[in-house]
């Protein structure tokens, strides 16, 4: 616990038919044998087969040259980049959270690929707002290779029998928890305060704002207007008032996620991805058929969520560089990109794809495929991880107001702290 | 006591002898074999204690983030004690110190008093009964900080836990209403309650069978004696057992506060990561800042581990000089 070990993670090494042979002197760095890819998460089956399958289109042009796979648990990926940056175990092609890019970044982990990206043509057919979300100060250092967003779970045999439609909106949310509570006697909506993307979904759909950028470059703080203030006091007044339990203070959303595998909650927000996670936990696997996904329900109607997804980074002590961009564009282009969402449960970062009818009508994705028109992205700033992931400053403030303080001051004195960490150089 | 100054006093004599009748140039052609003996143990102990520390004094004063780890990139420069200047100037770390002084305190006051308690305890009961006692204790010490810390978050935990849920059993006129929703880990003093009592059930078992062999090698004339004179078992424990027993208290008590000062697993366990400020303790802070920061700042928690050692060293110290002052190092 207290150091993973990258060795900790799962690892899977896929295997090249080819054998012999001298490797491919394309980039003037030396020959290449094999070139390695970290990509955040677990192994899972049709990872697996999603990544040989890569491997053998990459084949095609360099078929000497291996691709190791190894996964890396999302808890581990700092130490293990931190560890990477040290010199022992560098991957060439590397995974990363799209609002940390810029953080690594300016760490020096990643490799400067404006240039390659200028001349691949995939990249203008990509969410041009999550190419621009891979960029700092002007350098492209990521490409987006798929995004995922949360969206509402809800309890559909509950709700109907209740005779309630998903809710849409803040007031609706009450009722419908408030109901569930009721009849079924377990908390009817969850709301974690170590979750500062459901937070942030409150916030914005009630008009407010976390921080922006005024036109000298500074960050300002936005968690003292009153449309984010009122936002967070109806997050915390959840808690307060007992919709949702105590139990779930301090905790992210993982905890809810297996009460409601196991039908001890109504409702809780989470990516699509929870559903494999509700399988393993779910001690009657039948229930999952009744947990059925709606865009989160905002002020007043659909609630912005956070554009989540991961980018595709070149590392930057590589020493195939080109090679290495070279299999980020078969794992990034539309067939590599739509490959892995599939395979993964995400959406491909193509606007064309996903407004497909294969995303548009299937009844599973529909929620989030509706959702992802309605995103919004953190301040893209590489001391965003610092107030965040560090500081927790979003997660800190609501625990303050569920332990009894005054949301006013609690707000005042985390804004004071959010715009002294964003406008913090970076070292 | 007064049989060791006795001999100590003759020994100095003679030296005061030796060096008077032999002259002085013979003592210096002595072959320096002592010191080629000791020399590999102190190179190793200089290695593996000293270097590690004079790196994480140099880091303190540098600003050494994840960049500088990077092969291509320059190494971590001096920044003029920014990272101390802040330290100092930062409420927060002022608090953070307090916290961890007072409960130090607390979790070894009372692993000290109960262990010595229990280890009475143990002398006093029949062989068979101290030996089933002293192996239940034995087992909260040797389960891994893990485990114990995993299974009081969860005693503790709101409408499931066990804790909670019996409070809430309770007449609410003993114990008030509203326990099941209690939540424990989110204000410091609740939280540093349970973490208190996870420190002292692991650790007051090595001290109870510390004591109880400390015990175990007082005569037992000496109880005899102290009975004949009337003293109660109160006296005999401060006039008879303490003193005999001195050399050891100070040195569990140097122990307790060296451990208890490091503790971090369990804290760790119960605040559920870092996401509540108000409950750091030093260790803590530490490996939030030099680990878990984004970027990691190895510079800033260089300097909160240096803080953390000079108070180490003081207990050390503190404990050194009793230790020479009653001649144990002899």
């Amino acid at each position: 616990m207290r150091f993973p070990k990258i060795a900790a993670a799962t690892s899977v090494v896929l295997l090249a038919a080819a054998c012999g042979g001298g490797g491919s002197d394309s980039d003037g760095g030396g020959s290449a044998d094999s070139l390695t890819v970290w990509v955040m998460g677990t192994s899972q089956p049709p990872l697996v087969e999603y990544f040989e399958g890569a491997e053998a289109r990459f084949q095609e042009n360099n078929p000497d040259v291996e691709v190791n796979v190894e996964f890396i648990p999302w808890p581990d990926a700092q130490e293990s980049i931190t560890n990477a940056l040290a010199g022992g175990d560098a991957p060439d092609v590397i995974e990363i959270g799209n609002d940390q890019v810029s953080g690594w970044a300016s760490q020096g982990a990643l490799l400067d690929i404006t240039e390659q990206v200028g001349g691949w043509d995939a990249a203008a057919e990509m969410d041009q707002n999550a190419l621009e979300y891979g960029t700092y100060d002007g350098v492209q250092y990521g490409v987006p290779w798929f995004s995922g967003v949360r969206t509402l779970y809800y309890r559909a045999d509950w709700l109907q029998d209740l005779g309630h439609e998903p809710p849409t909106t803040w007031d609706e949310l009450l009722t419908v928890a408030e109901d569930i509570e009721a009849e079924y006697d377990v908390p009817g909506f969850a709301a974690p305060t170590d979750f500062t993307n459901g937070i942030a979904s409150f916030i914005w759909s009630n008009g407010g704002e976390i921080a922006t950028q005024n036109a000298e470059g500074e960050w300002e703080g936005h968690l003292t207007d009153p449309a984010t203030v009122e936002a967070v006091e109806f997050y915390a007044d959840l808690t307060n008032d007992g919709i949702s339990p105590q139990s779930y203070v301090g905790e992210n959303e993982l905890v809810p996620l297996a009460d409601m595998a196991n039908s001890q909650v109504g409702m809780y927000i989470d990516g699509s991805w929870a559903l494999t996670s509700m399988e393993e936990q779910a001690e009657d696997p039948a229930v999952l058929e009744n947990i059925v996904a709606a865009p989160i329900p905002g002020a007043d109607g659909i609630a912005p969520a956070f554009a989540g997804g991961s980018a595709l980074s070149v590392f930057s002590t590589t020493q195939y560089p080109e090679l290495a961009f070279e299999l980020l564009t078969v794992l990034g282009d539309q067939e590599g990109g739509q490959g892995y969402a599939d395979a993964a449960g995400f959406f491909p970062a193509y606007p064309e794809l996903l407004a497909g009818d294969e995303y548009q009508k299937d009844p599973a994705r529909v929620a989030s495929a509706t959702q992802m028109q309605h995103t919004q992205f953190f301040p893209s700033t590489p001391r965003w991880t610092a107030a965040d992931q560090d500081s927790k400053i979003l997660p800190g403030a609501v625990l303050e107001i569920v332990n009894g303080g005054d949301p006013e001051e609690v707000l005042a004195a985390a804004n004071e702290q959010l715009t002294t960490i964003l406008n913090e150089p970076v070292e | 006591m007064a049989h060791t100054v006795e001999r100590a006093a003759d020994r100095g004599k003679e030296g005061t002898v030796r060096v008077t009748a032999d002259s002085a140039p013979k003592r210096r052609r002595k072959p320096p074999t002592p010191y080629l003996l000791i020399a590999p143990a102190l190179i190793l102990l200089a290695v593996v204690l000293l270097w590690p520390i004079v790196q994480m004094v140099w880091y303190s004063l540098t600003s050494f983030t994840t960049r500088n780890l990077l092969p291509n990139q320059p190494g971590p420069e001096w920044n003029n004690f920014a990272h101390y200047q802040r330290l100092l100037t930062d409420p927060e770390f002022w608090t953070i110190l307090r916290n961890t002084v007072v409960v130090c305190v607390l979790m070894v006051g009372i692993t000290m008093v109960l262990g010595t308690l229990i280890g009475i305890l143990l002398h006093k009961l029949p062989k068979w009964f101290s030996t089933i006692v002293s192996v239940g204790m034995m087992l909260a010490w040797a389960t891994p900080a893990l485990s114990a810390s995993l299974v009081f978050r969860w005693l503790f935990l709101p409408e499931r836990g066990l804790v909670n849920v019996t409070l809430d059993r309770l007449p609410d006129w003993l114990v008030g209403s509203g326990w099941l929703e209690y939540n424990w880990f989110l204000q410091p003093g609740s939280l540093f309650t349970i973490l208190i009592t996870v420190i002292v059930w692991q650790s007051f078992p090595f001290v109870a069978v510390s004591v109880l062999a400390g015990l175990k090698s007082i005569p037992n004339e000496l109880y005899e004696a102290a009975k004949m004179d009337g003293a109660s078992a109160w006296k005999s424990f401060w006039n008879v057992t303490f003193p005999m027993l001195r050399p050891l208290f100070a040195l569990l008590l140097v122990l307790q506060i060296i451990w208890d000062l490091r503790v971090f697993t369990q804290l760790y366990i119960l605040a559920n990561s870092f996401q509540n400020k108000d409950v750091y303790l030093l260790s803590y802070y530490i490996y939030q800042q030099g680990f878990s920061a984004s970027p990691a700042n190895y510079g800033m928690g260089s300097a909160i581990a240096v803080v953390m050692t000079l108070m180490i060293l003081a207990v050390t110290a503190y404990y050194l000089r009793i230790m020479i002052r009653q001649g144990e190092t002899r």
